[in-house]
């Protein structure tokens, strides 16, 4: 069996029969400490990091998928000021994100007026002082979108040739969760009391075109899955209230339509949403696939959405950088034969595999699902 | 419900304009700043503060909560100094060295002014050497470290060995937290204390403070 046909299993959920639980650590800046070609490098050349991942593969095995997105377009794309290696931070360091109120309460009706897309162009040249104001800078925006798009392209190949699934050709950030990155959560929090009308009114009116652009993104590849973060919906963020009143509605929306396209949706859930679990119901059957990192208990998660959801997670990145293999060992072998059991399991790193990852406990990860083939 | 009633209620529903009202009608009551401060202001947060870990509140209650509270208190500030009232304590919070992340600890600091304490922000990406030099010369009681980063985390430890390096580490308590961070490896730093939550934080301070 192939990787396709185990991630497809996977997700279908069906049992495993006689093969092996598909096994996908999020990869990608730690690649460059795999192949030992510094951060500062592999954000800025393409052919680096290309060859980067080369490296890796060799080093670590082939997982059943791979990242074809190139490390500086991972910071373009969350839609924050950052900070790059080799840039403003050390050559080897790790990018971080900078959470500023960038877009402010205003911009809720600027939305209204001229449409996301557009006041979106308006926001990214806004996240980059160095770009000239106005059509200009809408145009340099979109063209950095098309070369992503292109880029995106030749990495899906490169892991083709690997053997590696892409796990996902295109991404998008729901306009709540973007909405409340773009304002800082503190000031997102006083507009849920102050405006939540208006917040909610630009929100509705953002999720079509969010799902044109996500469609015209998969256009150059012809790419089936997409990536969805609702990365401050879960309850470190908001209460359960507020997600079912102000994110389900448009998460749910979201993913059926991607669905009824044939893609499938990778909702990234990041943070603690173990409350939350029993809405995920609501969208459809064994169709999506859930990444949980070690915030949410996905022990419960088996237990809630075990019959409907293909789940993905979470080995704590705490435990990869300083955890022992055999603790790394145990708790894999734990999830695959609990949250594994039966099927609808992909074992996962619990978010990005951290810069300072121990080598022999990702190593360890892939050895265990590989020699796991008894589930189902 | 009298004016202390009114301020305390406002806070917890986090009614900015309320709690203004209810902050301008305690002083014209002359009610004394310390009265106010305590059974009007720490009291309020410290009732969201349980109602955070309780899971009856979340982020944004506790935010439009530090709101009403912080500008009451800006309203009482000037009573507060004529009085002489002495804050809880004096508290250094910051992001440590090579982490940039700062919503963990904006939401400490604002819990550690609802707290009565007197908060300096260091900002983020602080080095060791900084927070020893405000152990040093700014007469604190508490520090705050907080890393989001599994490769910043040793940074707790090693600001921790600058203090004990300084000959201060008895000088000051010393609290950890973060996302990545847990219990266990708090107590591996050498930290005092380990908070999952911003509320859990200021209550882990109150404590160390005796109040």
């Amino acid at each position: 069996m192939n990787s396709s046909e185990r991630i497809e299993k996977a997700i279908h959920l069906q049992p495993l029969i006689g093969g092996e639980v598909p096994v996908a650590p999020l990869i990608i800046t730690f690649t460059g400490r795999l192949a030992g070609i510094k951060q500062a490098e592999i954000f800025s050349k393409v052919k680096s990091w290309r060859r980067a991942v080369d490296l890796a593969v060799k080093k670590i095995g082939a997982p059943d998928m791979g990242f074809a997105i190139f490390p500086r377009d991972v910071p373009f794309s969350e839609e924050l000021r950052f900070r790059l290696p080799g840039r403003e931070l050390g050559e080897n360091e790790l990018f971080q994100l900078i959470e500023e109120e960038v877009m402010l309460r205003e911009d809720y009706e600027q939305i209204l007026k001229v449409g996301f897309a557009r006041w979106n162009l308006d926001y990214f040249v806004r996240l980059d002082p160095s770009l000239p104001r106005g059509g200009r800078g809408r145009a340099i925006v979109t063209l950095k979108f098309i070369r992503m798009g292109l880029r995106i392209r030749g990495n899906a190949a490169q892991l083709d040739r690997l053997g590696i699934l892409p796990a996902f050709y295109s991404a998008f950030i729901p306009p709540f969760d973007l909405f409340s990155l773009a304002r800082s959560i503190n000031k997102f929090s006083t507009d849920l009391y102050d405006c939540p009308d208006l917040m909610q009114k630009a929100c509705d009116a953002s999720v079509a075109p969010t799902l044109a652009t996500t469609m015209q993104a998969l256009m150059p590849t012809g790419g089936k899955r997409v990536c969805i973060y609702p990365m401050r919906s879960s309850v470190t963020f908001i209460s359960p209230k507020m997600f079912e009143k102000y994110s389900l509605p448009n998460l749910k929306y979201m993913v059926e339509f991607l669905v009824k396209k044939g893609i499938t949706p990778i909702i990234h859930c990041d943070a603690n949403w173990t409350p939350l679990l029993h809405f995920f119901r609501d969208l459809p059957q064994a169709k999506c696939i859930l990444e949980l990192d070690g915030d949410t208990d996905i022990f419960k998660a088996k237990e809630v959405l075990g019959d409907w959801m293909c789940l993905k997670g979470d080995v704590p990145a705490q435990m990869l950088a300083f955890g022992e293999v055999g603790e790394v060992e145990a708790y894999c072998e734990k999830l695959i034969s609990v949250v594994g059991k039966g099927g609808g399991f992909i074992l996962g790193s619990g978010c990005e595999v951290p810069l300072n990852a121990k080598v022999e406990n990702v190593q360890a990860m892939i050895r265990v699902a590989r020699g796991t083939a008894k589930t189902g | 419900m009298n004016h202390i009633d009114s301020l305390f209620q406002a806070v917890v529903d986090g009614n900015e304009p309320g709690a203004i009202a209810g902050l301008e009608s305690s002083l014209q009551a002359n009610l004394p700043a310390d009265q106010i401060m305590k059974a009007g202001l720490i009291a309020a947060m410290t009732e969201v503060g349980r109602r955070f870990e309780a899971g009856e509140f979340y982020l944004p209650e506790l935010v439009v909560s530090a709101r009403a509270m912080k500008s009451a208190l800006h309203l009482l500030g000037p009573s507060l100094v004529k009085a002489g009232t002495p804050s809880t304590g004096r508290i250094a919070i910051g992001t440590v060295q090579g982490d940039l992340h700062d919503i963990g600890k904006n939401l400490v600091g604002m819990m550690m002014e609802g707290a009565g304490f007197e908060v300096m922000d260091l900002g983020t990406d602080v080095s060791p050497a900084r927070f020893v030099e405000v152990v040093q010369n700014d007469h604190v009681n508490i520090l705050s470290l907080s890393a989001l980063l599994t490769t910043t985390m040793p940074n707790m430890a090693k600001t921790i060995e600058a203090l004990k390096a300084a000959g201060l580490r008895d000088k000051v308590k010393v609290l950890v937290g973060g996302a990545p961070v847990t219990e266990e490896y708090a107590r591996q730093t050498g930290a005092d204390g380990y908070s999952q939550d911003a509320s859990g934080a200021a209550r882990l301070a109150k404590r160390f403070m005796g109040a």
